[in-house]
């Protein structure tokens, strides 16, 4: 038993055995804490991080609305264009391959070289806003480092001839002028977005949560019509340059429902490469005002007739063609004796004018042209619109009252010049204007009673006849009524001398006016006394009228043998010059 | 009992794969969904650009252009127009009385 050595029992102490146990214990506690701590209160983001590995949020852009006409056709829209661009660190690039890319982009080789040269930048554009072909085939040549980027571009169809009324945008495709600044917002549309799990090579697999459905811009239609916004251009266009002219505008509305069908301006600009436009860029048919002259006239006269004062045969006296008021006289180019209240239209008498305003009260005279919408905005949604001076006529003396009557001291556009017409095409209503394609014809506000309205439009068909002042605004086959103006341009110190305005304001078929034409010539070359209204206006008025007419498809009023050739002596000696 | 967690057992393997095979086949579908929307949003870009181009074609001054130089067409005189009358449109024959009243005949093509 002695070998049999009993095993030595080391009695080890027992908080040993404990210790050991505990700190397992706490070890497994601290595990189980750490983990409640991640699961639960660290979870969200560690959540988030974990899709932020694998998931994407794409932009989704909308589309541009597009501008069209009436008719549906385009005035303006998005159209994609790709931009080149390179990361000059990892362009790897023969000098054959140089060439070949500058010339396909129309660059310099060296160009192209020096912006290789900065390897610091990763970002450097080759060439922006290139056809989708060009860029195809720039991709082809297969520089890597060389890539192509989507973006949209703004395209003008109609280009020049509506560029004001259009407008343009900027290279942010923000509205920069016209209807693309006005309708900013609602063209825009909403940018959405997307988040999604993209796999290894690019593609989209799963939508993580509800698409952010972009919302593409809306679609504008205007009122024009684009056949004739090209008429209008394209006579005002020539008379403005015919005549040496330093600008022109010419609207064309449609006499029932005051639809803008036309609204040209000269001098214009390409809208599709808008450079050099400072100047250019103004639509003076709605933001500049001026002093409408004679155009006024039958306002004043159908005041005089509607108060009960006056009638279509009523005589006045214009003899000796001047008329002192206090220290001012107003002046008649040529006398003309008695004349009849529609001879004072026919003639374009300044007296005459002035007698028939003396004798209304100031109050009644200010309200008509309040009423016709003198003096205040048209609301027709155009930036920078103009509102008109009509000034308060407890401030009017005598001689202003006078002047008034045939359009001097009073400034207008020449917007509210045409719509102020459609009281006359409408039996007295006023009708609102648009420059939005409407779906039914407006309510007008009745200013003058129907009677009035049809004498007016009876004296206003006098003007273009024979012994009135704008033959040239004939139209074969309709019966036309309109009327002349011609004013010396307001300067710093007073009336220009030798600065002129020019202008013609009409209506056709007279027995039912479908469109009005409103034309204004600025400072049109005063050589040979070619500057009255009747000379420089009434021909694109004339022009733009016979041919909208046709494309409208109205019926003719008249036979086709109605014009009266005018004779040039003729009409420079019954045509009459405004100005105190 | 044992049987039972073998059929349950089997039916969660079978379940486990059509859960895979069917979540295969959503992507797939997905990813062509995700192609057509491509497509169609191309061809919505075909279209304007094809819009645009018939629009440029087809402007009054291009027309004009092409007509008088091209074809040697032009508007003909008043002298050359004939004057239709309509009888039978009443509302017309009363607002122009003294003057005959007429239609223009040029609408229906009187380049001679």
């Amino acid at each position: 038993m002695a070998l049999h050595a009993t095993p030595i029992i080391v009695k080890l102490p027992a908080w040993r055995r404990r210790v050991l146990l505990i700190v397992v214990l706490l070890g497994f506690a601290a595990l189980l804490a750490r983990s409640v701590y991640l699961q639960s209160f660290h979870k969200q983001f560690l959540q988030d991080k974990g899709e932020a590995r694998y998931s994407r949020t794409i932009s989704l852009q909308s589309h541009r609305g597009k501008i069209t006409d009436r008719n549906g056709e385009l005035l303006a829209i998005s159209s994609p264009v790709e931009s080149i661009w390179m990361s000059p660190a990892d362009v790897k690039i023969t000098p054959v391959q140089v060439k070949e890319v500058a010339d396909l982009l129309g660059l310099d080789k060296e160009e192209i070289t020096n912006k290789l040269v900065n390897t610091d930048r990763e970002f450097v554009y080759l060439k922006r806003r290139v056809s989708p072909e060009l860029a195809a085939k720039v991709m082809k040549v297969g520089v890597s480092g060389i890539y192509q980027q989507r973006e949209y571009k703004r395209y003008y169809p109609a280009g020049e001839m509506a560029a004001h009324l259009v407008g343009f945008t900027g290279v942010d495709d923000k509205g920069q002028e016209g209807f693309e600044l006005a309708l900013n917002t609602e063209l825009t549309g909403k940018t959405g977005s997307r988040r999604v799990i993209k796999d290894r090579s690019g593609h989209i697999v799963e939508d993580l949560e509800a698409v952010n459905v972009p919302q593409d811009g809306r679609d504008v239609v205007l009122s024009i019509d684009r056949r004739i916004q090209y008429l209008a251009h394209r006579e005002l266009l020539k008379a403005v340059e015919a005549h040496q002219a330093l600008a022109g505008a010419a609207i064309v509305l449609d006499a029932k429902t005051g639809e803008v069908l036309a609204m040209a301006n000269v001098p214009t600009y390409n809208p599709n490469n808008p450079i050099n436009i400072k100047g250019k860029t103004r639509n003076r048919a709605i933001v500049d005002m001026f002093e409408p002259g004679s155009t006024m006239k039958p306002v004043t006269v159908a005041a005089g007739l509607e108060s009960g004062q006056y009638q279509f045969d009523t005589k006045i006296n214009t003899a000796p063609g001047t008329l002192t008021i206090g220290p001012a006289t107003i002046h008649d180019s040529h006398a003309h004796g008695v004349l009849s209240v529609a001879e004072v239209i026919q003639k374009s008498s300044n007296v005459g004018a002035s007698k028939i305003a003396l004798s209304l009260d100031r109050f009644y005279m200010w309200n008509t042209f309040n009423q016709l919408g003198f003096g205040s905005k048209t609301r027709i949604g155009f930036p920078g619109e103009a509102a008109g001076k009509v000034r308060d006529y407890k401030t009017w003396r005598p001689i202003e009252q006078a002047t008034m009557s045939f359009g001097n001291g009073i400034s207008v556009t020449l917007l509210q010049l045409a719509r102020a017409y459609t009281v006359f095409a409408n039996e007295g209503e006023l009708k609102p204007v648009s420059l939005l394609k409407l779906q039914d014809a407006p309510v007008g506000v009745p200013v003058f009673s129907p009677k009035t309205a049809d004498d007016m439009k009876a004296m206003l068909e006098m003007v273009v006849q024979p012994g009135g002042t704008a033959l040239k605004a004939q139209v074969v086959g309709y019966r036309v009524a309109g009327k002349t103006g011609t004013t010396h341009k307001l300067g710093a110190h007073g009336y220009e001398k030798n600065k002129y305005v020019g202008s013609f304001v009409g209506m056709a078929p007279a027995s039912n006016p479908r469109l009005i034409i409103a034309v204004m010539i600025d400072e049109p070359n005063t050589a040979n006394d070619q500057y009255y209204g009747g000379v420089v206006a009434a021909p694109v008025f004339s022009a733009v009228m016979g041919e909208s007419l046709r494309i409208l498809a109205v019926p003719q009023d008249s036979p086709n043998t109605n014009i009266v050739i005018p004779s040039d002596e003729a009409e420079s000696v019954d045509d009459v010059k405004e100005g105190v | 009992m044992t049987r039972l967690n073998i059929i349950l057992f089997f039916t969660l393997i079978l379940s486990g794969l059509g859960l895979v095979n069917s979540q295969h086949k959503a992507r797939n579908l997905y990813f062509s969904l995700e192609r057509l929307n491509q497509v169609e949003k191309q061809y919505e870009q075909e279209y304007g650009q094809l819009q645009l181009e018939q629009s440029t074609w087809a402007l009054q001054s291009r027309i004009e252009q092409v007509a008088t130089q091209q074809l040697q067409m032009q508007v003909p005189e008043a002298a050359r127009v004939q004057v239709v009358t309509l009888d039978n449109n009443a509302t017309l024959a009363v607002k122009s009385a003294e003057p005959q009243p007429v239609v223009d005949a040029s609408l229906s093509g009187a380049v001679h």
